[in-house]
């Protein structure tokens, strides 16, 4: 096909307007980036004349900082791993059009979606179930989520029906033929909603100030906010007092540090990230 | 035939084991929920240091839980209220979810402790004015402690900067105007660029010892000081109580900030700036005037340093406004409130409770919890406590719980602030430039703003004044007759006028006005 000058005029404009936002998007982190390495005694700027990790250095002095690294690391780790579970063994046979009731199934999952008890029956039910102080309670307090089952659902209605039957033809179970033929196929959505369980629980906030008592159990989002609470408190004169970064250097290297796991993950998955969103997206 | 010596061990330990159980039976669960004293610093751990202290001087067990600050902090009391599982001893800073819970029967009258700790009560629980936030008809439902360090904030001058340009500090808004027209135009820093600004404040809200009140809060507070009419309400005027927002004063005062403004002796960015941009600015020796606390100046004492290792900081006290008013602002005599749970009274730990806040009220208990391990984390040099450990964490973690300690007393700041040193060997020492901005600002207490219910739009009431203002005082909206005629008006609309009555209402009960 011919591209005429108008085409390419239009790709033209496409990408300086893409570029233009992935610059709108760029520019904030890499101010925090810079501000997180600037040293005492100079301006924090876009583009930093002096560069010190004595923020970092300072905060990865704190021990509470690291033992909430450690829990936000498990958290994430158990949590997807569980949710994971519980969203495939759901996922999979809601999506098998034999199951009987199926449709009255997916109804009474889809009304959690719009209706939901809200913030207190929710309490009680951890505290009545002695959950409350413990992971457990963050960890299965929204395992499941409908929207990600959904979509998941939708992926495996849309794999080929063909490739079930003649592995049940080969004598394989339900349960083989989640394995060994539904699973490897759907790498794409696994991954992304994987990734989509482990950011809301790496970014869990609220969930653990309320279920959680025992600071030292408390996740990174909390510390970090109590570290930054600290560092904006009129109060905040006996730290200060020995620290060797500007605050505002350690409030961003915080941030900093909190996203790197995150930002390290991603790539590694952004290969699959459209294929499992598209095609789990689409309506069967 | 069991030996007599065995014998007597065994019963020696059989009697240990007995006395140690029974001091185990009597040990008292007691949950603690407070907002941290050091938030950034960990938390407690099983061996915690305090928490062992406290179990071997009380018999209490103690679950401390850091509460967030801020709507998270409340939401999480409310919930626990709602599951009719509120700690047993707990703090509060919402005091429209005090008076709920107080509503809801879910907090205990707490007059029975005050026999059972007779000396923190004569320290801490003997004024009626402030016992009066605490009120709910006829009983007292909260301990509420006196706020033990307030009116830490003023107004800092770059005294090097004065005597390099050969000027006086100012004592009136008139010579203010002078010297922040001065320090933004005669290039005080001597870097040749015209990059310094004469004051740097900025709208905030932060209530730390003190009150804004509505407007452009603390940092233009001693504007209005100077016109008289500092905080939101006019106690003074009886029956014929208002906003000073209503004042003529107040649009005088508002007319003083736009002169500022117009004379850009301001950021261009105050507008919108942090209170964190701020500190970077004079930190950075870009303000000759600006508005702080001790607590901000020791915090940001380090950078200002590197970067202006001449740099000479001052208090000035306020400045006089025409008629000769002065006041830096308004600030509240209360601090921690702190409340217990009906649940924990009705199983009777209140005298655990008792016990365990006397101990801390004074002695060994208050040393703990407010310095630290003695010989470990703090001396007591000439009766002043001094920090001595390197380990900064470990006694930040050992004084989570100091603000059940503090009293607010000379050998306390002290300790608490003391001397900061320049590389050239001069120094500051803090505990008096707090004495200083106490007593040279005319700080008015208003501790009676704490019982005014907040109004049932009080966010749009606080946007629409302190947004007016801010359009005033930026030129985006003229000032004069008309358009401030506007503004008030505007009030009715937001039911202003309700507002005033029930805040009326609230101070004449709780005898704050007469």
């Amino acid at each position: 096909m011919t591209r005429t000058r108008h085409d390419r005029t239009f790709d033209r404009s496409v990408n300086a307007f893409l570029i233009a936002v992935l610059l709108i998007t760029l520019i904030p982190l890499i101010y925090v980036l810079a501000v997180s390495i600037t040293p005492l005694g100079r301006t924090p700027s876009l583009l930093p004349t002096a560069a010190s990790l004595a923020a970092y250095a300072e905060l990865l002095k704190q021990p509470a900082l690291i033992r909430a690294l450690g829990n936000s690391v498990f958290l994430t780790l158990s949590g997807v791993l569980i949710s994971m579970i519980l969203t495939v063994c759901t996922a999979y046979p809601l999506s098998r059009p034999d199951l009987p009731g199926r449709k009255f199934l997916t109804g009474v999952i889809l009304f959690t979606f719009l209706f939901n008890a809200g913030l207190i029956p929710l309490y009680l039910v951890i505290r009545d179930l002695h959950l409350l102080n413990t992971y457990w309670a963050l960890l299965l307090h929204g395992a499941v989520s409908v929207y990600n089952l959904l979509v998941m659902k939708n992926f495996f209605q849309n794999l080929p029906e063909s490739l079930e039957e003649a592995a049940k033809i080969d004598g394989a179970t339900d349960l083989q033929v989640l394995w060994h033929i539904v699973l490897p196929l759907s790498k794409p959505i696994l991954l992304t909603i994987g990734l989509f369980y482990a950011v809301t629980q790496w970014n869990s906030f609220f969930e653990p100030v309320l279920y959680l008592s025992d600071a030292r159990m408390m996740p990174l989002p909390v510390v970090l906010r109590d570290i930054l609470t600290g560092l904006n408190s009129a109060e905040y004169v006996e730290s200060a007092a020995t620290t060797t970064a500007p605050p505002d250097a350690l409030k961003m290297a915080a941030v900093v540090l909190t996203t790197i796991p995150m930002l390290l993950v991603y790539p590694w998955i952004q290969r699959y990230f459209t294929s499992g969103t598209l095609s789990g997206g689409v309506k069967g | 035939m069991t030996h007599p010596r065995t014998t007597a061990r065994t019963l020696a330990l059989v009697t240990l084991s007995a006395l140690l159980g029974a001091h185990a039976q009597k040990a008292t669960d007691l949950s603690v929920a407070l907002y941290a004293a050091n938030p950034e610093a960990p938390a407690p751990t099983a061996g915690w240091d305090t928490g062992e202290v406290i179990r071997a001087r009380t018999g209490v067990n103690l679950k401390f839980t850091m509460l967030p600050t801020g709507a998270d902090g409340d939401n999480k009391l409310g919930s626990l209220a709602a599951a009719n599982d509120l700690p047993d001893l707990f703090e509060i800073r919402n005091r429209n979810l005090f008076y709920q819970l107080i509503r809801q029967g879910q907090v205990a009258p707490v007059s029975s402790l005050l026999a059972q700790m007779p000396q923190r009560t004569k320290a801490r629980y003997g004024n009626a004015m402030r016992n009066g936030l605490v009120n709910e008809n006829g009983q007292m439902y909260g301990l509420q402690e006196p706020a033990t360090l307030s009116r830490q904030y003023g107004i800092m001058i770059r005294q090097d900067w004065l005597e390099k340009l050969n000027l006086k500090a100012p004592t009136t808004l008139d010579e203010f105007l002078n010297v922040a027209r001065a320090f933004t135009e005669r290039d005080p820093d001597g870097n040749g660029r015209k990059d310094t600004f004469g004051y740097c404040g900025v709208i905030d809200f932060d209530t730390a010892g003190i009150l804004p009140g509505l407007g452009l809060g603390n940092h233009f507070q001693w504007v209005y000081g100077a016109y008289g009419v500092p905080g939101t309400w006019n106690y003074r005027a009886g029956a014929a109580f208002a906003a000073n927002v209503r004042n003529p004063n107040y649009r005088k005062a508002t007319e003083y900030v736009r002169r500022l403004v117009d004379a850009k002796v301001m950021d261009p960015d105050w507008a919108t700036m942090k209170r964190s941009d701020l500190r970077n600015r004079w930190q950075q020796g870009k303000c000759g005037l600006f508005f702080e606390s001790v607590g901000g100046l020791i915090a940001g004492f380090k950078n200002f340093e590197a970067n202006n290792p001449k740099g000479d900081l001052r208090f000035v006290p306020v400045p006089k406004g025409p008629a000769g008013s002065r006041s830096m602002g308004t600030f509240a005599n209360a601090g921690t409130l702190l409340v217990v749970s009906k649940k924990a009274m009705d199983a009777g730990k209140g005298p655990a409770i008792a016990k365990f806040l006397e101990w801390a009220n004074s002695g060994e208990g208050y040393y703990q919890l407010a310095f630290g391990k003695k010989g470990a984390d703090y001396t007591l040099v000439g009766g002043i406590p001094t920090v001595t450990t390197t380990n900064v964490n470990g006694r930040l973690t050992n004084t989570q719980l100091r603000f059940l300690a503090l009293n607010g007393q000379a050998a306390e700041l002290k300790g608490r602030y003391g001397t900061l040193k320049f590389g050239d060997g001069r120094s500051v020492n803090v505990y008096n430039l707090l004495m200083d901005t106490r007593r040279t600002n005319n700080w008015i207490d208003r501790s009676g703003d704490l019982v005014v219910p907040a109004a049932p739009n009080q966010a749009d009431i606080d946007r629409y004044i302190s947004e007016s203002l801010v359009q005033f005082v930026l030129g985006q909206r003229p000032l004069n007759d008309d358009s401030w005629k506007a503004f008030t008006d505007g009030l009715n609309g937001l039911n202003f006028a309700g507002y005033e009555k029930n805040a009326y209402a609230a101070l004449k009960a709780g005898g704050f006005v007469k």
